[in-house]
C-alpha cells in the first residue's frame, strides 16, 4: 500500500463508511438505518467510527476524514447525505473533530490528533 | 417563537462571559482536557463510563447557556465566543484562569478543531436548539468573520 491515500488504494472504497453513523448520532441525534444502535462496550457507534479511522494507516487518516466530508468544490462527492432538518454542513464540523482527543484521539499525518485544512 | 429584530449586541442579547461551560464541553470533546480553572469538580463533568447514570454535566450547562440566549442571537453568541481573545500561552492547569478567553491552543489541539466543534452545538444531537436561520445550525457563511 506505500504511501498511497486514495479511496480503493491505501483506503477503503469507502473510507469511514462505519462513521456515518456515529456522525448522525451526535450531529442529528438520529440513526441512519432507522433501527435502535448498539449500546454494548465495544460496539457503539463511535467504537465501530474509532476503529476504522484506527485500521487506517496513520498518514491517510486526514486524507480518509477529506473524502468522507467530500470537498466544497464537490459537495456530491461525500460519504455523508443531508438528513431532514440536518444538513451535511453540520456532520462535516463533527467528522472533522473525530481525530481529536476527545474523540477517537488517533495520530494523523502531523503526528498528533487533528487534521488542518479539511475545508477545501 | 422568539421576537422579531432583536439587537443582539454583546452584553446587551447575552452577557460578555458567557459559554464558560460550553468551553468545558467543547474542550472535553475534542481536546480530551478539563478546562483550567474550570468552576465545576471534573467529576461532575466528566462523560466517562465510571460515571455510569450520572447526567454528563458539562453538557447540560452548556445547553442551558445556550437555551437562554435569544433564538435569533445564538449564532451571534457563538460567533462572539469563537472570536473572544486567547489567553496568553500556555495556559498553567494549576491557577488556570482563562476568565473572559474563548477557546485556546492547547498542545497538540488546536483552535481550528474546537471551533468545529463549537459551530454545531446547537444541532439535534447536540443541545438541539434553533437558531436565526430556523434551523439547527450555525451556518459556515459567517466564517470570514472569525479570520
Amino acid at each position: 500500500t506505500g504511501q498511497y491515500c486514495y479511496a480503493g488504494m491505501g483506503l477503503p472504497s469507502n473510507p469511514l463508511e462505519g462513521c456515518r453513523e456515529y456522525v448522525a448520532q451526535q450531529t442529528c441525534g438520529v440513526t441512519i438505518a432507522g433501527s435502535p444502535v448498539s449500546s454494548e462496550p465495544g460496539d457503539t457507534p463511535k467504537d465501530r467510527c474509532c476503529q476504522e479511522l484506527d485500521e487506517a494507516p496513520q498518514h491517510c487518516r486526514c486524507e480518509a476524514v477529506r473524502y468522507f466530508i467530500g470537498r466544497r468544490s464537490h459537495p456530491d462527492w461525500s460519504v455523508l447525505k443531508d438528513l431532514p432538518g440536518c444538513p451535511k454542513e453540520p456532520q462535516r464540523d463533527f467528522a472533522k473533530v473525530l481525530v481529536t482527543p476527545g474523540q477517537c484521539n488517533v495520530l494523523t499525518v502531523h503526528n498528533a490528533p487533528y487534521c488542518l485544512g479539511l475545508d477545501i | 417563537a422568539a421576537a422579531a429584530a432583536t439587537d443582539c449586541s454583546p452584553g446587551v442579547a447575552f452577557p460578555t462571559n458567557l459559554l464558560g461551560h460550553c468551553r468545558d464541553y467543547v474542550l472535553q470533546q475534542t481536546c480530551a482536557v478539563f478546562t483550567p480553572g474550570s468552576k465545576l469538580p471534573e467529576w461532575m463533568t466528566s462523560a466517562e463510563l465510571n460515571y455510569p447514570g450520572q447526567p454528563y454535566l458539562a453538557k447540560l450547562y452548556c445547553c442551558q447557556e445556550l437555551a437562554e440566549i435569544p433564538q435569533q442571537c445564538r449564532c451571534e453568541a457563538l460567533r462572539y465566543f469563537m472570536a473572544l481573545p486567547v489567553p496568553s500561552q500556555p495556559v498553567d492547569p494549576s491557577t488556570g484562569n482563562v476568565g473572559q478567553s474563548g477557546l485556546m491552543d492547547l498542545p497538540g489541539c488546536p483552535r481550528e478543531m474546537q471551533r468545529d466543534f463549537v459551530r454545531l452545538l446547537v444541532a439535534p444531537g447536540q443541545c438541539n436548539l434553533a437558531t436565526i436561520h430556523n434551523v439547527r445550525y450555525c451556518p459556515a457563511v459567517e466564517q470570514p468573520l472569525w479570520i
